[in-house]
């Protein structure tokens, strides 16, 4: 059977060798390094000038590596915030993702009537 | 129609100096009048306005100027004022991981 390339089916996400049962899986790239701007135009620009900007003067956190993922699982498999591991995504057995990360936080779900499901937030080491 | 605020001098000539020019001026507010006259001619009032010139360049303004009389004038962007105008403050701001801040504000005074 042909998979369609934007169907999540067939991911499979682990962190530190323990395989969870996802149903959300988020992955965010941001470069931290993108300057934030400070807007220093005044009144005496002419019409059709540019914006005026100029970088702020301090840089960004040097922890801070701009990549995070997000899942959101079945099951009430705790992981403790600032453990550490191996995070690895696979998509129909194609791997996107390996990479060191720790975990910054972990929510679990206990509803009547419903299946415990957790989200848990890592943040991924640059390569 | 609308005239884009843009092309901006501001100039303040205090009595007996030179005349100087705020530069980068980001926010100007001009406020005439606030009062009831106080004279019986209608021209006097002690509340005839104020101005308030913000700017992220030095105010070159100083504590010397405080209180002392001259001309603002703004020209350009839609802002032709000139009034006569007493220095009464300068407020200078100074945020982490920002630009500093510099706003003068005068009262409006007669001729």
């Amino acid at each position: 059977m042909s998979t369609t390339p934007h169907d999540g089916s067939g991911t499979v996400i682990s962190f530190a060798g323990t395989n969870f049962t996802a149903r959300t899986i988020s992955v965010a790239f941001n470069n931290p390094a993108a300057e934030d701007l400070i807007d220093v135009s005044h009144l005496g620009l002419t019409a059709g000038n540019s914006v005026l900007t100029m970088g702020r003067p301090l840089t960004g956190s040097a922890t801070d590596t701009g990549q995070e993922v997000t899942v959101e699982y079945l099951g009430k498999n705790l992981i403790a915030d600032q453990s550490t591991g191996t995070l690895v995504i696979t998509h129909n057995g194609v791997q996107l993702l390996s990479r060191a990360a720790t975990c910054n936080s972990t929510t679990l779900n206990f509803n009547t009537n419903e299946a415990i499901t957790g989200t848990s937030t890592f943040k991924i080491a640059r390569s | 129609m609308a005239t884009p605020c843009a092309g901006v001098t501001a100039t303040w000539a205090a009595s007996g100096g030179s005349s100087v020019a705020f530069s980068e001026v980001f926010d100007v507010k001009v406020n005439l009048g606030g009062g009831l006259p106080a004279a019986r001619d209608g021209t006097w009032t002690l509340e005839m306005g104020t101005v308030e010139v913000s700017c992220f360049g030095t105010a070159n303004t100083s504590q010397a100027d405080l209180f002392k009389k001259g001309t603002l004038t703004f020209s350009g962007g839609g802002l032709n004022v000139a009034v006569r105008a007493i220095m009464v403050g300068a407020n200078t701001a100074g945020t982490v991981n920002d630009v500093a801040r510099y706003t003068v504000r005068f009262n409006v005074a007669p001729d």
